[in-house]
């Protein structure tokens, strides 16, 4: 089992992965902030069935990176590979287990064991707002694995269900019953509430929420900056 | 010189007693408070050329600010551009190479110049970084945490992390995985560093930040001409 830890936890945390000769670890593919000379980085595309590297670029295209890095030493000596995202914000160290299987939104998922596979045809919510619908990524396997969220990570272990704003939903377990809605009742009142899609869990288990949205803050900056070339 | 870091490793900013007669060179621009009696002298340190070499080469200003501690002495809080972690390094003669924009201020005879780094930080960081040697207290920030590297050997940084090195270090730009893909993926491009020496990181990367916000950007209107 690869040794993990997390570095200053907080605002600018980033996590390690201690790696022992034969142990592998894999990534989000920009994620490596830093490692040892003896570790070499594979890039890797996360295949759907059927999709290969076609079907890896073509989501790459629409801003869903599928491209992995793969780390292992060389030597035959241990080796470190540091992780972290681009926001500030938290990082949390989750593993999944036979008996608890976790979902990560798109993005939040910073790297992970090599005994784990990314499937990322969860289809928890097909039909519903095609290109709309919130991305997902359903981690298989046993091991251990880091999210990562802008801002604070809280980790809700609810019993009898929960709303968390999409935008704000970083990993939840499986076993919950969910469905996704609009924040209010009417459509536009929902749209005028400002709050977007509402993912309402019923049943017992954890969701991890993070205290701030990104595409929010960009959503402020991005105005006040130069028009960009279409 | 007594100084003391505050508010680390998110907003960071240090602090510096200046007794009588002591000043304390720094970035325009990175002064956030002072108290006491502080006269403030602004120069082109090393004279107009190496004042311009600084400017154009490696981003920093082309003037400096020197404080000078009158009679009853004083205070004054520094601050890096980015929120994130501050290094001050008691600097006993082994030269220190900064990358573009960490520098912050420096005391007692320690010299900032610019120093070509080879052709190595073509690609993204430029192809100067500052040299600092001498004795004194040199101080450098970061966007993020900084973590120390004792590097013993090799060591591999994401391009756009490195804050500062020993400049014992040797380093060069080089891809860790084949050709085509890094040719996909800028983030594949890496500083290798090699030898014996410190090495310090930096945990969030600006670049990527900027990269971003980018796509939130309003799109230029076609119509214009």
């Amino acid at each position: 089992m690869v040794e993990v830890e997390i570095l200053n936890p907080g605002t600018f945390a980033s996590a390690r992965a201690t790696l022992q000769p034969g142990e592998t670890f894999l990534s989000d593919s920009g994620a490596m902030v830093r490692m040892s000379g003896n570790i070499t980085s594979e890039v890797t595309t996360l295949r759907r069935e059927g999709g290969g590297v076609m079907g890896a670029l073509k989501r790459v295209l629409a801003k869903e990176s599928f491209f992995m890095s793969t780390y292992q030493t060389t030597d035959g000596l241990p080796g470190e590979v540091i992780l972290a995202p681009t926001h500030q914000g938290d990082i949390l160290t989750l593993e999944s287990t036979a008996t608890e299987k976790w979902v990560c939104s798109g993005g939040s998922f910073l790297g992970g064991e090599s005994t784990l596979r990314l499937d990322p045809s969860f289809q928890g919510f097909k039909g519903f707002f095609t290109g709309e619908a919130p991305f997902f990524l359903n981690v298989i396997g046993d091991g251990k694995f880091f999210v990562n969220g802008f801002g604070r990570l809280s980790l809700i272990e609810t019993h009898d269900g929960v709303a968390v704003d999409t935008g704000h939903l970083i990993a939840f377990t499986q076993g919950m019953e969910y469905k996704i809605s609009k924040a209010a009742k009417g459509w536009i009142s929902s749209m005028a509430s400002g709050e977007g899609l509402v993912m309402r869990f019923s049943g017992k288990g954890k969701v991890i929420v993070q205290s701030h949205d990104p595409t929010r803050l960009g959503a402020l900056i991005g105005p006040m900056l130069p028009p960009r070339e279409a | 010189m007594d100084w003391e870091t505050i508010g680390e490793p998110s907003f960071t900013a240090i602090e510096l007693l200046l007794s009588p007669g002591e000043s304390v060179t720094t970035e325009s621009g990175a002064m956030s408070w002072m108290e006491g009696e502080l006269a403030l002298s602004t120069n082109m340190k090393g004279g107009v050329m190496a004042s311009l070499k600084r400017k154009v080469l490696t981003g920093e200003s082309f003037f400096q600010n020197t404080y000078t501690a009158g009679a009853s002495g004083g205070k004054i809080g520094l601050v890096h551009g980015c929120p994130g972690d501050i290094v001050g390094l008691e600097m006993d003669g082994t030269p220190i190479h900064i990358e573009r924009g960490g520098y912050i201020a420096s005391t007692g005879q320690v010299s900032i110049n610019s120093k070509f780094d080879g052709l190595s930080g073509l690609f993204k960081e430029g192809l100067f970084v500052l040299r600092a040697e001498g004795q004194g207290t040199l101080f450098f920030g970061s966007y993020g945490a900084i973590d120390l590297v004792e590097v013993d050997g090799s060591y591999i940084v994401d391009n756009g992390h490195a804050v500062a090195w020993d400049a014992s270090l040797a380093h060069h730009l080089t891809s860790t995985g084949k050709k085509i893909r890094s040719f996909l993926f800028g983030d594949q491009l890496v500083m290798r560093f090699s030898g014996k020496g410190r090495l310090w990181v930096q945990s969030r990367n600006p670049r990527s930040f900027a990269a971003f916000l980018h796509p939130f950007r309003r799109v230029k209107s076609q119509n214009n001409n």
